[in-house]
């Protein structure tokens, strides 16, 4: 059996990971790892509707573009000797000039702090500007092109890597024997119908992935409403897939109840846990606090895109009232992630409010150093989500042995595995006896604490890998899907 | 022997089942020696100066007859139009002195004021009346109603029952396409009744057409669905194929002919689900007779998901002469329901989940073609045979000959 894996993600993505690449890479590289099972890597070309060859070398340069994921030793890392992208070391000298200039305004006295953010906000959108200008004017390569240079066949500059892809860019000569494992941002950078077409003809098995279907099952906590698009990709998912894989129980639940509602088939699913492999580094002499003030204030953390999904807008209303009731007693929130949708509002309201403009920070660009540094020192960390698919931050958290007071959304129930309190998302009151023990009542903070490091059993990604191979040769020697219903 | 025909719309060019049927029972008649014309009282807004006959009547858009109050209402108001409208009435009245018809043949019940007034009009020669049937309207008209002002809804229910029942009480012959209407007409106090349900014409598949649809279908699996644009025709589909076309594969379409291509992506069935009912629909609009043929060749199977409606389906027919397996309701195959009996490759299911899965394993190819075409059986569907009987019966009608109460079935 041969595992066809598809890296479109990784080779399109050219911004940092997002959980859903980095899955995707961390599999790939664990594929990589092992030798002794035969695979081939392929990206869908767009323009000629079909699934291009990938070679090794291509792979690990879509890799180590992401700045976050690093190269490690052993044979596929030494081959790939290739300097860094351009791309990726923008994006390291982007993330250090943004934690230089966040700790120079950290510096600067209070009411001068919002205008001189504002100042360097505009800034950075002047060079990205100049250089995306630049990049269309042709004074600059750009990375995320490599591989249209490489179906082109032009274009000067190029190195090694390039010119082997573009040699070794064939179609793939699927096998019935093959199983086509893709774990990407399939729609976007696939095509389900053409992965279709192509099956119907080859008789190849599919395994292909669903991480959550939260914009079928809450389009209203989605920034635009993509329902009906993603609808429709579920539904080609269904029909495609002779095995979808889903990140929690909780998201098989609810993709099982999707394609119910909608009248599609149901293929087979499994669950497999994401990995993390956060505490490996949390020991690390390296660590800085992104802000300077943080080493001496103790704070509670959470972690995660700001977006109305998240429901920072119970954090905002719970810190306002405990700081009401206990003053200074109590912590610091650190709300680390990039700003989404629907939070301008509630953004503006931290600004303006006395009590909570110098005891809510809120951190964007935070280097995977700096959010190890952040989840050390916290005191606990909160996750007071609607619904997610998983729930990294809590998996990340108690993975360092910090207590994670989460949301009852299913998927969370899952990732905490039952060990920290979790209360319903909509429930003020419950939140604020919880997290008001949690604050004032370090006996039961260390109680809970001690359980999280006990019993609380993360999965590493090599695991993963393991549990996903486990899936594709489950798929040996089985029909493909007639996609009945 | 001459016959007068009345109707609510020119059949010039027969596009939906209505047109097809009365332009059959023209051709039926022409072959047996039988002079027909057509009087068509029509809504000038649906239908071009190429599709109208030498004697229609439009019924203008402004006039006072038309109903406001309530839609799908201009069929029931074009009787009134034509009997009390004096420039109308002026038009007909001429046509009558003109033609002096042995029988007026009412297609539906709702040019009955005309019937009624040229009954009572001295100057009119004396006729046979002869009330062509395509469905039992009142039912019918409260279901197409459905979500209007259930006051009006009623009102204009009542209306049609008493017009139903004047014009079957008056009729000397009762032409119904169901065994079910037939009965219908029998309790309202019809004299005769006999049953000549709808059919089709024999069409031979042209090999060219053939092979540039076969290569525009590359690729496709479909099953055909074809309709006109009637309320009912888009309820039906939606309420069968409900929640949505998600159990269809990437590759495979319900291909839409006819007028309902048109309205079907209006109605709240598709906007539910819009991106993957579109994903797996093709609307073709009305096509012509030869496509059609070449359509229902290439089809993996025909479906019908008729719910409601009296009356008897062409496409059912149609469906049945294909020889490809069909998906239907009861109600689709009303009418048909002897032939259907002796076929295989037919489903009958009115469980939408049952349904789905039945279109699905026929698309799939699932279900074999039968082995035996029994073509002998199916060509009792084509319009010659469904019709055969009408001749005779009104040749019958005009000797005066006493005819006894009761259901013949024709075919």
């Amino acid at each position: 059996m041969r595992i066809v894996c598809d890296v479109s993600t990784t080779l399109a993505w050219t911004r940092p990971a997002v959980g859903i690449v980095r899955t995707e890479q961390k599999f790939v590289r664990f594929l990589l790892d092992r030798p002794d099972l035969e695979v081939v890597f392929c990206r869908f070309d767009r323009s000629s509707r079909q699934y291009v060859e990938v070679c090794r070398d291509l792979v690990l340069a879509g890799l180590v573009r992401d700045p976050a994921v690093r190269v490690e030793g052993g044979e596929h890392a030494n081959r790939n000797a290739a300097p860094p992208a351009p791309r990726a070391l923008r994006l390291r000298i982007r993330a250090w000039a943004a934690g230089l200039t966040r700790r120079g305004i950290g510096h600067l006295p209070d009411v001068l702090q919002p205008d001189a953010t504002l100042i360097a906000r505009s800034t950075d959108q002047l060079i990205r500007s100049v250089y995306w200008l630049g990049l269309k004017a042709g004074h600059a390569v750009q990375p995320g092109r490599l591989l249209e240079d490489t179906r082109s066949g032009g274009g000067n500059g190029r190195g090694p890597i390039e010119a082997e892809a573009e040699a070794a860019a064939a179609a793939v000569d699927f096998q019935a024997s093959d199983v086509y494992v893709s774990m990407g941002l399939d729609w976007d950078y696939n095509d389900l119908t053409v992965l279709w077409e192509c099956k119907r003809t080859q008789g190849f098995r599919t395994l292909l992935f669903c991480y959550d279907v939260i914009p079928v099952s809450y389009p209203q906590l989605m920034a635009s409403d993509c329902r009906d698009f993603f609808a429709a990709y579920f539904v080609n998912l269904a029909h495609v897939a002779d095995h979808v894989v889903t990140i929690s129980q909780a998201t098989l639940n609810e993709c099982l109840a999707f394609l119910a509602e909608i009248g599609a088939p149901t293929p087979p699913m499994s669950v497999v846990h994401l990995g993390t492999e956060v505490q490996e580094g949390a020991e690390r002499d390296v660590l800085a606090p992104p802000r300077p003030e943080l080493t001496r204030e103790p704070f509670v953390l959470c972690v995660g895109t700001i977006e109305a999904r998240k429901n920072h807008e119970l954090l905002y209303h719970l810190w306002d009232r405990l700081i009401a009731r206990h003053g200074e007693r109590i912590p610091h929130l650190v709300l680390v992630g990039m700003v989404g949708w629907g939070v301008q509002d509630l953004l503006a309201r931290l600004r303006i409010n006395p009590r909570l403009s110098a005891r809510v920070f809120v951190l964007d660009c935070v280097t995977d150093e700096e959010l190890l540094w952040l989840y050390r020192h916290c005191r606990f960390s909160v996750f007071p989500s609607f619904c997610e698919g998983w729930g990294l931050p809590v998996v990340e958290s108690m993975a360092l042995g910090k207590v994670c007071i989460v949301s009852t959304a299913p998927a969370l129930l899952e990732a905490s595995q039952g060990l920290v309190p979790a209360i319903d998302p909509l429930d003020f009151g419950a939140w604020f006896a919880v997290v008001e023990r949690y604050v004032l009542d370090p006996e039961t903070l260390a109680q809970t604490e001690a359980k999280v490091r006990d019993c609380y059993a993360p999965m590493s990604w090599r695991r993963h890998g393991e549990e996903m191979l486990r899936v594709i040769h489950g798929l040996e020697g089985t029909e493909a899907c007639a996609s009945s219903i | 022997m001459r016959v007068l025909h009345l109707t609510t719309y020119p059949v010039e060019l027969p596009r939906h089942g209505g047109q097809a049927r009365v332009s059959n029972i023209c051709a039926t008649y022409a072959a047996a020696g039988i002079t027909s014309r057509v009087i068509a009282v029509y809504e000038p807004e649906n239908y071009g100066p190429e599709a109208l006959g030498a004697h229609d009547l439009a019924f203008p858009l402004d006039s006072p007859h038309r109903r406001r109050d309530l839609p799908f209402c201009t069929d029931l108001a074009s009787g009134e139009f034509a009997a009390r409208d004096t420039g109308a009435w002026a038009h007909i009245h001429k046509q009558l002195l003109a033609f002096r018809p042995d029988v007026l043949q009412l297609e539906q019940p709702w040019l009955w004021p005309v019937v009624d007034r040229a009954r009572r009009d001295a100057a009119v020669p004396s006729f046979r009346v002869v009330y062509s049937s395509q469905n039992v309207e009142a039912p019918l008209k409260r279901r197409v109603l459905q979500g209007c002002a259930a006051e009006q809804v009623e009102t204009v229910v009542a209306e049609i029952e008493a017009l139903e029942q004047a014009v079957t009480r008056a009729a000397d012959l009762v032409v119904a396409v169901t065994a079910s209407d037939a009965r219908t007409y029998e309790v309202l106090g019809a004299r005769r009744v006999i049953l000549a349900r709808n059919g089709i014409v024999e069409r031979a598949v042209d090999p060219e057409l053939l092979a540039y649809w076969k290569k525009v279908l590359r690729g496709i699996d479909f099953a055909l669905f074809v309709g006109s644009a009637y309320p009912p025709n888009v309820a039906g589909f939606w309420e069968m194929f409900a929640p949505s076309l998600a159990f269809l594969a990437p590759h495979q379409r319900i291909l839409v002919v006819g007028g309902i291509s048109h309205v079907l992506p209006t109605h709240p069935g598709f906007s539910r689900w819009r991106e993957v009912n579109a994903s797996r629909l093709l609307f073709l609009g009305p096509r012509e007779e030869a496509v059609l043929a070449v359509l229902l060749e290439l089809a993996a199977c025909i479906v019908l998901p008729i719910t409601t409606g009296g009356g008897s389906n062409i496409k059912t027919a149609e469906a049945i002469y294909s020889r490809k397996p069909i998906v239907g309701t009861t109600t689709s195959f009303r009418g048909y329901e002897d032939v259907v009996a002796e076929l295989s490759g037919i489903h009958r299911t009115d469980d939408p989940g049952e349904f789905r899965r039945q279109v699905k394993r026929a698309i799939d190819g699932l279900v074999p073609r039968p082995v035996d075409d029994r073509l002998e059986l199916r060509r009792r569907v084509l319009w010659k045979e469904a019709l055969a009987a009408l001749p005779r019966e009104l040749r019958s009608l005009a000797r005066d000959v006493p005819v006894a109460p009761g259901v013949e079935v024709s075919a």
